[in-house]
């Protein structure tokens, strides 16, 4: 927890037992709040002198529009600020690496108790962890003991608590349809941390690949592979693409990946912005033009892979975001949902590609008791009653 | 292949349309044809019980192997909105969809006439998606669809979709808002035309039925929101707020509205520009999904006090106005209503303007109905909206 700067009473660290928060990002000069801290077990440190192996992220405020105003995005849906595509870039890049996310809320951040409980789940979902961060007006309530702060502080504590209950899932690895490679850096870094970003806002399930370290387990299970860097690829790594495909994957790539091998496929399925190549078992789409709209790259590759292998369809969900992840012997799996308006609907749909025997679903403050699961081809669906914004639906084969 | 055909034969009954438009109203609705109008019952949709009744419904029409045989058919469903959005947690085909299995049952029947050629044509939310794409998020599977019958496709009207240029599609009678629509190819390219709609009642056109089902048939790339001032967009972004509210023109490659003074109204708009198009693309049959529907509106998105319910009919013809004449008397409504009556209590009525330009009459006296009695047969809409109408507005709620 990043300790609110208009704390100075040493007491205030008793608000802090029962939750799951356990380090203080805190000024070296509150000598008494420290030794308070200390004497509940608490760490503290500041944020030039984080833990070994901790990585901290400059986060976003998870929401719609920022969690202040609303705005729409490209075709009108609305824009979400989420966390997630940071957080799997970065434990990819860094995997031995505990994930800290540090966001702030905005000034203007409205009173919904469901956008701090999108704060915790929006990271805590990922495997990382976010730094509890108080807007002042909350800090202030809290100092002064006033009930609805007191509410709130309570909620976002159980928050921490029902994540640190369940560390065993971020230890699950993401459940992916494509993966994409890059460098994620230099030239290409603007695109492919959009590209990351706007999958997860297409729905999609994607599996980071850090160009230099493509192993050959890297493409188990997916559907299709994405390369938009800038610079044609490595021989090894066209080699072990050309591979993927031609035994029934797809490449989906900007020129820069330069002459597909293959033969055009049928013209039916010659899009305005990608021609697709038929190679073994397999297909190549390569762009027409260099990658510019990573919101189109995002929705032509979810449709060039297809929705029939969609991880996770949502119903009556607003603006939504999940995160499917699955246990090393893939006995168990856990998909989080969260519903970034701040506030959960009435009857929301699930439908969850796998097989499975049991479910479960849980919130934050509790196991949900009435939901109904239904069998369908490949796949189950779960149907959730009034819920808050964040929901884990936690599966057994 | 142009459809001559069904152009010839419009283009003579609008040359009788003429004559209407001189006389008075009540004459050019007294001569306005009238044809026959299955209803079926049927109280699932599971294969076994909706193709044979489906089967019968088209024997009682006269049969579709003249209709069909050797011909392009081109079918209009009705996939209104974003599949993300439930009525509760029911599936999309049970509340606002036209169900798959109608679809499939239709395209097998079709097929199995001799239909030379299928194309399951709609114009899904803001996208150029393929159809099967946008479906499979509605949770179909678009093999159900495409193994019904042999050639059977998809394709998104929404955009230019696979030709290389528009079909500019003309109004015989000159159109009350639209002379004249540019529209996806596959409505020009087929030698007959099926609207398969749900029967609901709509917020903005009192009831959707098999003509209304055809308001999807104009590109957002032209008629949408997000589309250019002058040229089409490559993609459809947006829905069709132009053609409600007339706040701006389509882009300038289409014709432009007669008339950019007539009423900004959307429920003076919206029922004229559904019967020109009617009339610009005719219906050679008619299908109308109730055998599970919803009350209340065309979507979930609807703020009204909703519900799923199981008439459990079927209806078709081969004129839309009678068909959806009949449709609305077996919802309760009265087919001779008229602004101000329910379901048309602020808007004009589609089968009313319809009827005034000959398109078919909606006087069920003059229609022959086969199958189930209206009477017996009547899911009660009407009384439904009623008790609504007089219940406070629900809160909103998230969806979508």
């Amino acid at each position: 927890m990043r300790w609110p700067a208009a704390w100075k009473d040493p007491a205030l660290v008793d608000l802090l037992q029962g939750t799951g928060i356990d380090y203080l990002i805190i000024e070296p000069s509150l000598d008494t709040v420290r030794a308070r801290a200390a004497e509940k077990g608490l760490h503290c440190v500041s944020r030039g002198q984080l833990p070994s192996g901790v990585s901290l992220i400059d986060g976003q405020w998870p929401g719609v529009g920022g969690g202040g105003s609303i705005s729409a995005g490209p075709t009108g849906v609305p824009w979400v600020d989420s966390n997630g595509w940071h957080i799997l870039l970065s434990a990819a890049l860094h995997p031995d690496r505990a994930i800290w996310v540090d966001a702030a809320p905005p000034a203007n951040l409205r009173g919904f108790p469901g956008a701090y409980l999108l704060a915790v789940a929006d990271v805590a979902a990922y495997g990382a962890r976010w730094v509890v961060n108080l807007h002042s007006q909350l800090a202030e309530g809290l100092a002064a003991r006033a009930s609805a702060a007191m509410d709130l502080w309570k909620k976002i504590g159980a928050a921490t608590q029902f994540f640190g209950e369940h560390r065993d899932w971020a230890g699950f690895s993401p459940a992916a349809v494509v993966g994409v490679i890059s460098d994620f850096a230099a030239a290409n870094e603007n695109f492919s941390h959009e590209l990351l970003n706007l999958l997860a806002r297409a729905g999609q399930h994607y599996r980071v690949i850090p160009k230099d370290r493509v192993t050959p387990q890297a493409f188990d299970a997916l559907r299709a592979v994405i390369y938009a860097d800038a610079q044609p690829p490595a021989a090894p790594l066209r080699q072990q693409v050309r591979s993927f495909v031609e035994n029934g994957g797809m490449l989906i790539a900007s020129p820069s990946w330069g002459e597909a091998p293959g033969k055009a496929a049928k013209p039916d399925d010659e899009g305005p912005s990608f021609s697709v190549r038929t190679l073994g078992k397999g297909r190549i789409a390569l762009a027409k033009q260099p990658p510019e709209d990573s919101y189109q790259w995002a929705n032509d590759s979810v449709v060039l892979v297809s929705h029939r292998y969609d991880m996770v369809r949502i119903w009556n969900g607003g603006a939504t975001g999940s995160y499917y992840a699955i246990s090393a012997n893939r006995k168990r799996a856990v998909v989080h949902v969260m519903f970034y308006f701040g506030f959960g609907p009435d009857a929301a749909s699930v439908r969850i590609a796998g097989r499975f025997r049991t479910t479960r679903a849980l919130t934050t403050d509790g196991r949900v008791e009435k939901i109904e699961t239904i069998d369908q081809r490949d796949g189950i669906e779960v149907h959730l009653p009034q819920i808050p914004p964040y929901v884990a639906i936690e599966l057994e084969a | 292949m142009p459809c001559a055909y069904s152009r010839r034969k419009w283009l003579q009954s609008a040359a009788a349309g003429g004559a209407y438009l001189a006389g008075p109203r009540f004459l050019r609705g007294a001569d306005a044809p009238a044809a026959r109008v299955a209803v079926g019952r049927t109280k699932t949709y599971a294969p076994g019980e909706l193709l044979p009744a489906m089967q019968k419904m088209f024997d009682q029409l006269g049969g579709i192997g003249a209709l069909v045989k050797g011909r392009t058919v081109a079918i209009k469903i009705n996939l209104t909105g974003s599949p993300t959005y439930r009525l509760g947690h029911a599936p999309l085909e049970d509340t606002h969809y036209t169900h798959p299995n109608v679809i499939a049952a239709a395209v097998h029947l079709m097929g199995a006439a001799g239909a030379r050629r299928i194309r399951v044509l709609e114009s899904p939310w803001a996208t150029a998606d393929p159809v099967e794409e946008y479906i499979l998020r509605a949770n179909w599977e678009p093999r159900d669809i495409l193994n019904a019958a042999p050639n059977v496709e998809f394709e998104n009207t929404n955009y230019l979709g696979r030709a290389k240029k528009y079909s500019r599609m003309t109004v015989p009678f000159g159109g009350y808002i639209f002379p004249a629509f540019d529209l996806n190819h596959s409505y020009e390219d087929c030698d007959v035309f099926v609207s398969i709609a749900k029967m609901k009642e709509h917020v903005t056109a009192g009831v959707t039925l098999s003509m209304k089902n055809c308001f999807g048939l104009t590109p957002c790339t032209i008629y949408g929101t997000g589309a250019p001032a002058d040229e089409p967009s490559l993609i459809p972004k947006g829905g069709r707020g132009l053609i409600h509210a007339g706040d701006r023109a389509p882009a300038k490659s289409a014709p432009p509205e007669k008339d950019p003074k007539s009423p900004r109204d959307e429920t003076y708009r919206v029922p004229r520009t559904i019967v020109d198009l009617v009339a610009a693309r005719p219906v050679h049959l008619a299908i109308v999904d109730g055998i599970k529907t919803m009350t209340g509106g065309e979507g979930p998105w609807v703020r009204e006090h909703q519900q799923a319910v199981s008439p459990g009919l079927l209806v078709a013809g081969t004129n839309p106005v009678n068909t959806d004449a009949v449709t609305m008397a077996l919802m309760g409504f009265d087919p001779m209503a008229d602004r101000g009556t329910p379901p048309f209590e602020r808007c004009d009525s589609t089968l009313r303007l319809a009827e005034d330009v000959g398109i078919g009459t909606r006087d069920l006296k003059r229609i022959e109905v086969m199958g189930a009695a209206i009477a017996e047969a009547k899911f009660d809409f009407a009384g439904i909206r009623q008790r609504r109408k007089s219940a406070p507005v629900p809160p909103m709620t998230l969806r979508g």
